[in-house]
């Protein structure tokens, strides 16, 4: 088990409580339980919905990464229009290491963007009926201070991407800037695809010895969660989680299974693009929350002390 | 037009997967299977595939180009 944002999710949390937060809630915990370089599920327990939903928000909209932001067409003689075809460019998602993206992302914390762009040309002309993809786009390099990482190179994550298709005798020559974002201010930004999570579900047998007539509230589920077998009811362990709550199984025999669910537990599910491993990106929107937790609390310390009250 | 680059609802990459979707339908396979086997799972991303008609290669034997 892979756990590297735990720390940080326990230390969010516990900031929140230090300060007289959340009451009667277990210490917050990480289990993963599936971890692939561009998915990523886990159980997060012991926090409220608020804190599974800020980390949601941050997944999407806080992490900074790097989109195409400015193009200048030199000669565009394709069917699309510029700025098509500007915006086809800039939601191509972009791959970069971890180690660039270190300094990519203190840039941009900085509030520095402008001085940390990748540039990129693209220069097709077409004899014969083509398609331009996303693997025709030629890295140039970093511009400015970051002209040292010359080892670094981004590159569009597939290169299978089409572009525009081009005519015999059609052209498309230009220069692309990609600059640091987040999310809230364009989607091209946005790290990852489908972030959701659930309350971890609890389904209980009421009545397990039920013979014949319960048969039909385990056929009803379509996620496989009941079993009927030699007339007694049973939850299956390892298909618990998959329970999406529909409660069709409560409709079909009232008084024999009850569907809840756990509000301190989520089941969260990641889906990344692959412009970074999703495992960093729950990492650096932890770090980005925190940061954001902090200054709030200083924000609001501050007010008290101004007011010369101290702690409420 | 041309297929987009990400699905419209959740984002997610789907423009290198059109042409091997395209080519496969047209030799008679059932979308929904393909779908399956390209790894499009949610029904935001299916539909991308599922309603797009390639309207570029039309587009594109009516543009003269004059230089």
């Amino acid at each position: 088990m892979r756990s590297g944002a735990c720390p940080l999710v326990v230390n969010v949390y516990y900031r929140v409580r230090e300060r007289g937060g959340v009451r009667g809630v277990q210490a917050p915990s990480i289990a993963i339980q599936k971890l692939g370089e561009n998915e990523c599920s886990m159980v997060l327990k012991g926090v409220t919905p608020a804190v599974a939903n800020a980390l949601r928000r941050a997944l999407m909209s806080d992490v900074p990464t790097l989109a195409i932001d400015e193009v200048v067409v030199v000669e565009n003689s394709s069917v699309l229009f510029d700025e098509v075809l500007a915006h086809r460019l800039a939601l191509i998602p972009l791959k970069v290491d971890v180690e660039t993206y270190e300094a990519l992302l203190s840039c941009f914390e900085e509030g520095r963007r402008d001085d940390c762009v990748a540039s990129f040309t693209l220069e097709v002309e077409a004899d014969r009926q083509m398609t331009v993809y996303s693997g025709h786009l030629k890295f140039a390099g970093f511009t400015g201070e970051f002209s040292s990482l010359a080892y670094a190179e981004v590159k569009p994550v597939s290169d299978i991407i089409p572009i525009v298709k081009l005519a015999p005798g059609q052209k498309v020559v230009l220069e692309a800037y990609a600059k640091m974002g987040t999310g809230k201010e364009h989607a091209k930004w946005q790290p990852v695809s489908a972030v959701a999570y659930k309350y971890y579900p609890k389904v209980t047998v009421l009545k397990r010895e039920c013979g014949e007539e319960c048969r039909k509230c385990a056929e009803v589920c379509p996620k496989g969660v009941l079993r009927w077998r030699g007339g007694a009811l049973e939850v299956v362990e390892e298909k618990l989680e998959e329970c999406a709550m529909c409660r069709a199984c409560e409709e079909a025999c009232p008084d024999v299974v009850r569907v809840s669910w756990d509000d301190t537990s989520f089941i969260f599910s990641i889906e990344g693009l692959g412009v970074l491993p999703v495992s960093k990106v729950v990492e650096v929107a932890m770090r980005r929350l925190l940061k954001r937790l902090d200054r709030l609390i200083n924000t609001v310390e501050a007010s008290l002390n101004a007011l010369g009250g101290g702690r409420a | 037009m041309i297929i987009p680059i990400r699905c419209f609802t959740c984002g997610a990459l789907i423009a290198d997967k059109w042409s091997k979707f395209a080519e496969r339908v047209a030799k008679g396979e059932d979308p929904a299977k393909v779908l399956d086997d390209l790894g499009v799972r949610r029904y935001c991303c299916r539909r991308m595939f599922l309603s797009h008609v390639d309207l570029i290669d039309i587009v594109i034997k009516y543009e003269v180009y004059t230089q």
